[in-house]
């Protein structure tokens, strides 16, 4: 183990390391908002929309990331989509992501006792009424944990985009490992950066549970 | 029945304590070869957790527990000093008494029949036929015989107590332990499985019920036991003990039991 | 326009990348199987030392991207002289890496037993061995099979890495072709519908399953 690695490198790991959390943002908020709006659509009764669900849902969990990354960045100016690795990989995260996302919304509404939606009606709430004001706050709070589970595995696979050359944190330890020929030291740097990210993100996860708890338990 | 030499359970100052919290204070009871005992006392009078320990699934804290004259769970090391026994020495020592459990605790992947087999195969290790037959015959004798292909999810809870039984019946124990056999049962399904119960005991079985109950402990009993706060409080035949109550925790006992069974018409 | 004859023309070297892809894979899950049985149990056990050791392996673990733990395997033991091929370095990742997940998949399926069915096959005189095999293992295979189909699906997904170590898995194939032919999306569309069969006959097979073991 050489420490003094990192005197010179670090600069650029930190780089990287903000880089990922950038990338990473932008690409899990566009897996909500995507999920989100998956999940609404597959809802509304227009007739194969279903079907068009499940095929976008079994595409998009059925194959690799890397094959759908490559077949955006390779594919795209082929037909005239010519995007950035950067915008690739935020938009190969957000497409990735939303085909999961969605089905977390779909198990959180489900998960919301029937009798609070019968009672609502009773009440003579309209149906966006009971959307907005009995479904969603209470699907919020059933989402977070596999919300959080979610948004760790994208940040673990998030690591891929180093192979389009985003200039990422696993990118900034590949160089680091390329023009210092040591190995040891860039990739435990990896292992360990990755692992406090997840750690943070779920240690952030646990914090919003216990809140969204209280919260329902008040009300 | 044979004179046996042996108590068939022999609880000597039985203490057992979670923590601060003294469950039982000193347990002294006799149990007959052949003799039915029912335990009744209110919730945390240590009912349950007297029961057990006579099967070891709690270590007790002080005094003994005999089994068939043998003290059970713990051994003397080479300096003679108490030590907690191996498993397998305890689980031998316990191979002639069963437990029925509240929750029945029928294994949910087998079905009844593999249920009742399993035990004879794994633990008895009788031969395949052997145990078949061995298993529909009890199953025969608490009347599951015509569901031996349906698995443990499809039955009521009265059968699937009474499939319970039959399996601790395979083993052939000489001493029954009953925790609270039908409190997890719906009121209509309560009287199969004390049916089973009853024609066990007119059998000569040795059993040691945890039950609320009254009726049937005042039917099938040879004795009745009062526990009170962790301790035997009175003890007696059932005729004698429900008309005659000594002690005011069991008349109040009794009375909060005849009221609330009584109803309000 | 899209031409995909010129898929067809490399159909055979797909397909052995398909069966690399495939095969190793599923020695992975096996492997990693084994594994996290040992790792769940040692996660379970009432000894401190083992039990940290376990939680600390399937945190690290967890917490890290497969690529970058591909990498360590692959450059880590020629550093320490180790030589192996890219394969079996693929291999010991991915057994290594679904371990960690497969333990903590298991571990939820043996804390979900209630307590009285254990209580019951003591008293009954199984012995430790016996309960493991004959009441909690069958248990938990059925109601961890749906999380292990998922599990399978996702290291098949995931094996795509490999390629980066030069595995000619699927994905290093097609990645050849789709170069050399100037043909991406042809190609990668093509590898897209190979994985999605694999995954797909999985998912189909863990659910065939899943019906045979569950009795009602």
């Amino acid at each position: 183990m050489d420490l003094n690695l990192f005197i010179t490198y670090w600069p650029m790991l930190l780089k990287g390391l903000i880089y990922t959390l950038y990338v990473c943002s932008v690409g899990i908020i566009i897996a909500l908002i995507g999920g989100l709006i998956l999940h609404l659509i597959s809802r509304l009764k227009i007739p194969f929309i279903g079907l068009l669900y499940a095929t976008y849902l079994t595409i998009f969990r059925g194959t690799p990331l890397l094959v759908q990354v490559y077949l955006m960045y390779y594919g795209g100016p082929f037909v005239g989509v010519e995007l950035s690795a950067e915008q690739v990989g935020i938009l190969g995260l957000g497409l990735y992501g939303s085909a999961y996302f969605a089905e977390i919304y779909r198990s959180g509404f489900a998960s919301i006792p029937k009798g609070h939606i019968e009672a609502a009606y009773d009440l003579g709430y309209s149906h966006r009424q009971i959307l907005f004001s009995i479904q969603f706050p209470q699907m919020l709070g059933l989402i977070i944990p596999p919300g959080i589970n979610q948004t760790i595995i994208l940040i673990k696979e998030s690591a891929i985009l180093s192979i389009i050359t985003v200039p990422e944190l696993t990118t900034a330890a590949v160089t680091m490992s390329t023009q210092t020929f040591s190995v040891i030291e860039p990739y435990l740097f990896l292992a360990v950066a990755y692992w406090a990210i997840t750690f943070l993100v779920a240690k952030i996860g646990q914090w919003c549970e216990n809140r969204a708890t209280i919260h329902l338990v008040r009300s | 029945m044979e004179k046996q030499p042996h108590k068939a359970i022999k609880l000597i100052d039985l203490k057992k304590h979670y923590g601060d919290n003294q469950v039982l204070k000193g347990i002294n009871l006799e149990i007959d070869y052949g003799q039915v005992v029912c335990i009744i006392g209110g919730s945390g009078s240590g009912k349950s957790t007297m029961l057990r320990c006579i099967n070891f699934l709690e270590q007790y804290n002080g005094g003994e527990v005999q089994i068939n004259g043998k003290l059970l769970g713990y051994g003397s090391d080479a300096q003679g000093n108490l030590q907690l026994a191996p498993s397998h020495i305890t689980q031998n020592d316990l191979s002639e008494v069963c437990m029925v459990f509240q929750q029945f605790n029928l294994w949910p992947h087998m079905s009844v029949l593999e249920n009742v087999m399993s035990p004879l195969l794994r633990v008895h290790k009788l031969n395949k036929q052997a145990a078949r037959e061995k298993a529909l015959s009890v199953l025969e004798k608490v009347d599951m015989a015509h569901k031996i292909d349906a698995y443990p999810g499809q039955l009521s809870g009265g059968q699937q107590q009474r499939v319970a039984i039959a399996r601790s019946l395979g083993t052939d124990p000489k001493i029954m332990l009953f925790d609270e056999p039908t409190s997890a049962l719906d009121p209509e399904l309560v009287g199969e499985v004390l049916k089973v119960m009853k024609s066990l005991a007119n059998d000569g079985m040795t059993m040691v019920i945890v039950t609320h109950e009254m009726g049937f402990a005042a039917q099938v009993s040879d004795k009745v036991v009062f526990l009170a706060k962790g301790l035997i409080e009175e003890q007696g035949d059932p005729t004698t003990l429900f008309t005659q109550p000594k002690s005011d925790n069991l008349k109040s006992f009794l009375s909060t039991w005849s009221e609330r069974n009584s109803g309000i018409v | 326009m899209l031409d995909f004859s010129v898929v067809l023309k490399y159909s055979d070297s797909l397909l052995n990348g398909l069966w690399t892809t495939a095969w190793i894979s599923l020695l992975s899950i096996l492997i990693g199987f084994v594994l996290g049985i040992i790792l769940c149990l040692g996660r379970l056990s009432s000894h401190s030392v083992i039990q940290y050791s376990c939680r600390f392996y399937i945190s690290a673990i967890r917490g890290a991207p497969l690529l970058v733990q591909l990498a360590i395997v692959f450059y880590f033991l020629p550093y320490w002289g180790i030589n192996i091929p890219p394969i079996a370095a693929a291999i010991i990742a991915l057994s290594l890496n679904t371990a960690a997940f497969q333990a903590e998949i298991l571990r939820g399926g043996f804390q979900v037993i209630p307590n009285g069915q254990k209580e019951t096959a003591w008293s009954y005189g199984y012995s430790a061995w016996q309960r493991f095999r004959y009441i909690e293992l069958p248990q938990v295979l059925r109601n961890t099979l749906p999380s292990l189909t998922n599990e399978t699906i996702d290291i098949i997904k995931n094996s795509a890495l490999i390629s980066t170590i030069a595995v000619t898995d699927l994905m290093r194939i097609t990645q050849t072709y789709s170069s050399t032919t100037y043909r991406p999306i042809e190609f990668f569309v093509s590898a897209g519908l190979l994985y999605l069969l694999l995954t797909s006959c999985i998912s189909v097979l863990g659910r065939h399953l899943e019906a045979r073991l569950t009795p009602h």
